[in-house]
């Protein structure tokens, strides 16, 4: 499904985000990016949420080459991804269910809308959204705001699905809620990549882990051994 | 319906600065609206007073009265129905024309006896729509001694209309150019609004002509909005303009006539016309997803 080759991405030769990265990942799997602040993890998941346009190496996803993917392509392809960027990016006013609804119906869901709100109520209940789901975006606060970012991503059924530190504002119970979900949907099919730093996630629900520091892939193994 | 939510995004973030540009918007159409009526009805007042000649046509004073009425046909012949008036005039239809007003003047011609048939010949008076070639056949009627004709008598007056009418048309397509850059300085300043929405939409997979779709709808409910109120008020202010400017001058009176059932929904498409204009030339917000 991902597969990166010798994959590099900078704004000069000193100062590469990313240097040489080489990864696969098949459907179904999950893997953590796990690094410390400026390892590069934001700008990986970035780049496999399509959203880094340049780069050196080779990129493909979901069998496309993606330095070639234009137009229609792209568009199919970012259709079956769902995406919780580290800052969120909500429409600020849109309420809470119409900024999953937004999301729902851009993915090409041709479900009854009955069902798909159905969907989209039990994804807010879980995440403790519900009496929240005719507020707007702009009064919500950042953990709220996230977990929106996360119903969304998860309520398009994606086929891989891919959370910037997801967990970062939430508290406890959240964090569980939301991992949950989030394993859930793993057991379901989706291909999921998590970057976090938080260690007891990962200790916790053991996955295959690529540890990053200074753009490189310093560690990579099939089940974390933090 | 997302997409309708997100175009109306301005008025619920800048509600003053829309609120601004729709009375802007609708202050130009309904002037636009004016001077599109005036330019359209200038020519019906312009061909009216060209066709507002009058002819006179003297008999020979050696004709028999007898005569009269197969001169008098003759002359109906010859006009046609360009004509809307033929009179015949004598000594006595023209000392009953001024008694009423010059009573002293009718006396003198009174006065005179057989000889007032010397001061006023016998004629025929034509009002209408006579063209030069007409005038002609008139002249070789038998028993016709001449025609006097006020060839061209409201030419300064027409060439005025005629540049009044140009300069209504110039400030129509002005009105529209200054409305068209308003709306598309408007939509470059509410690109800002649109550009974060643009970028939500492109990333979970909608077209670029998805993303984009609201910041360009925007302009087309806002010029069709002001349309549709310049519309109302042309067809209320309309009647009144006309009155007023055709108290200027009679030769405006024509302009009463102009009918606003027409002119209030055109409005409303010329505010439709020019959003989609708009639409169309709107420039490409959308940079890093396009």
């Amino acid at each position: 499904m991902i597969q990166l080759k010798g994959l590099t991405k900078g704004y000069s030769e000193r100062s590469k985000v990313l240097d040489q990265i080489s990864l696969e990942m098949k459907k179904g799997e999950f893997l953590y990016v796990l690094g410390g602040t400026g390892a590069g993890k934001s700008t990986l998941l970035r780049l496999l949420a399509t959203e880094e346009e340049e780069f050196q190496g080779s990129f493909s996803l979901f069998g496309y080459e993606m330095s070639r993917a234009r137009g229609s392509t792209l568009q199919a392809i970012r259709r079956s991804i769902g995406y919780v960027p580290q800052n969120v990016r909500l429409i600020q006013d849109f309420t809470v269910f119409e900024n999953v609804a937004l999301g729902v119906s851009l993915a090409g869901s041709r479900v009854a809308r009955a069902e798909v709100r159905a969907k989209i109520y039990e994804l807010l209940d879980r995440l403790q959204l519900m009496s929240l789901r005719d507020t707007a975006a702009s009064r919500l606060s950042g953990g709220e705001a996230q977990r929106v970012a996360i119903a969304r991503a998860l309520a398009r059924g994606p086929e891989l699905l891919i959370a910037d530190e997801p967990t970062g504002s939430q508290d406890f119970q959240n964090t569980w809620n939301v991992m949950d979900l989030l394993h859930r949907a793993n057991i379901a099919g989706t291909t999921l990549v998590l970057a976090t730093h938080d260690r007891e996630i990962v200790r916790k629900l053991r996955k295959r882990c690529a540890i990053l520091s200074h753009g490189k892939v310093m560690i990579e193994e099939s089940l974390c051994s933090l | 319906m997302f997409a309708l939510k997100l175009a109306f995004r301005p008025w619920r973030l800048q509600p003053l600065s829309q609120l601004l540009s729709f009375a802007t918007l609708s202050v130009l159409l309904l002037l636009a609206g004016f001077f599109a009526s005036l330019a359209t009805a200038l020519p019906g007042v312009r061909k009216n007073l060209e066709g507002d000649q009058i002819a006179t046509v003297f008999l020979d004073p050696s004709a028999e009265p007898a005569a009269f009425e197969t001169i008098r046909d003759q002359i109906r012949v010859t006009v046609g129905s360009s004509a809307t008036r033929i009179e015949y005039v004598d000594a006595d239809a023209f000392l009953a024309t001024i008694q009423k007003n010059q009573p002293d003047l009718a006396k003198e011609v009174a006065a005179l006896g057989n000889e007032k048939d010397w001061i006023t010949p016998r004629h025929y008076s034509l009002r209408g729509s006579i063209g030069e070639k007409t005038v002609e056949r008139l002249r070789s009627i038998p028993g016709v001694e001449s025609v006097a004709y006020s060839a061209r008598r409201f030419e300064p007056i027409i060439e005025n209309l005629s540049a009044i009418e140009w300069l209504s048309r110039a400030l129509f397509a002005g009105i529209l150019l200054a409305m068209l850059a308003v709306l598309l300085l408007l939509g470059r300043l509410n690109s800002g609004i649109f550009a974060e929405a643009e970028e939500i939409v492109a990333q979970m997979g909608g077209s670029s002509w998805q993303a984009r779709f609201p910041a360009r709808l925007n302009p087309i409910l806002l010029a069709s909005g002001a349309g549709l109120l310049a519309g109302v008020a042309l067809m209320r202010l309309n009647p009144w303009f006309m009155t007023k400017m055709a108290s200027l001058s009679p030769f405006f009176g024509g302009l009463q006539n102009q009918s606003t059932f027409v002119s209030g929904p055109l409005l409303l498409l010329v505010g439709l016309g020019m959003g989609v204009f708009a639409f169309l030339l709107s420039p490409r917000t959308l940079k890093a997803y396009s």
